[in-house]
């Protein structure tokens, strides 16, 4: 067979396919889309976005505030310290 | 234009959603079916695309407003789907960076995107639709669905036009070029593996 022939009988292979009946189980599956989808609320993936973005600000600005706090209080109690022995050197006792 | 099935599927929609749905798949379930087949050879793929499909139409079935066929307008999901099924498979199967993007460095590849399983083509014309097949999966993406739709699926180029969004003169160069593109496909196909 010639190379044009073949190439043209593939080309036309295609032509008349029967038309595919869907099974029930297919059927099934379409007529469960509806409900399972209403009994939810759909929240747009966006939205998941915006939250976890907020949850994730909210710890970092908890971490910070917390770290800020403890070098406030060491820099506090080192201050006590310093001026009690200071006292003390300065009555000479 | 919309004929009365379409009609009465838009007029249950404003009273009830779960109803329009249901009319939506008895009268269109067959449709999409096939449609899927055509542009994906495999029953079980198309069947998880019919379902996707479905699934899609029933969120977005408010914002269909009659303007076109339903037919065309679930047309339009399902073209975005099968773009969506070619890239994932094309993904998994690293094959992405040997489809061609243009025409001059178009190539057969061995790998087929889908196994092919078509349940409507006659058993004599399996083998061919095969390979058939598998030279348009090696298609750039639009020329793809383009000769899909026309030459697999009977659409007119006005159709096809209107389902891709695209004019007719666009949708004409495309099947030209598609049509062109396959024939060197296949030469090739046929001077490795019958001369």
């Amino acid at each position: 067979m010639k190379q044009e022939d073949w190439i043209n009988e593939i080309l036309n292979s295609a032509n008349d396919i029967d038309p595919v009946l869907p099974s029930k189980e297919l059927m099934d599956r379409l007529n469960q889309v509806a409900p399972s989808e209403t009994k939810g609320t759909i929240i747009p993936v966006r939205t998941v976005w915006m939250a976890a973005a907020g949850i994730a600000l909210l710890v970092l600005l908890n971490v910070f505030t917390l770290r800020q706090y403890k070098k406030a209080q060491t820099i506090q109690e080192e201050t006590v310290f310093e001026t009690y022995y200071d006292h003390l050197n300065n009555y000479n006792v | 234009m919309l004929n009365k099935n379409d009609e009465a599927i838009l007029k249950q929609l404003g009273t009830d959603k779960t109803k329009a749905y249901q009319l939506l798949v008895n009268s269109y379930a067959g449709f999409v079916l096939n449609a899927c087949l055509k542009q994906i050879p495999n029953k079980q793929d198309a069947e998880d695309l019919t379902q996707e499909v479905f699934l899609a139409a029933h969120l977005n079935l408010e914002k269909f407003e009659g303007r076109s066929k339903l037919s065309t307008w679930l047309y339009s999901i399902i073209i975005n789907k099968c773009r969506e099924h070619h890239r994932n498979q094309n993904r998994l199967k690293r094959k992405g960076v040997e489809q061609s993007i243009d025409d001059e460095n178009i190539q057969w590849s061995n790998t087929p995107s889908v196994e092919f399983d078509h349940p409507g083509i006659q058993l004599e014309r399996k083998e061919h639709a095969n390979i058939l097949f598998q030279a348009i999966g090696n298609l750039p993406e639009n020329q793809r669905i383009a000769y899909s739709l026309n030459k697999i699926d009977g659409q007119s180029y006005a159709e096809v036009a209107e389902i891709m969004q695209q004019s007719v003169s666009s949708i004409e160069s495309l099947i030209f070029r598609a049509n062109k593109n396959l024939r060197k496909l296949l030469a090739d196909f046929y001077e490795k593996n019958y001369q």
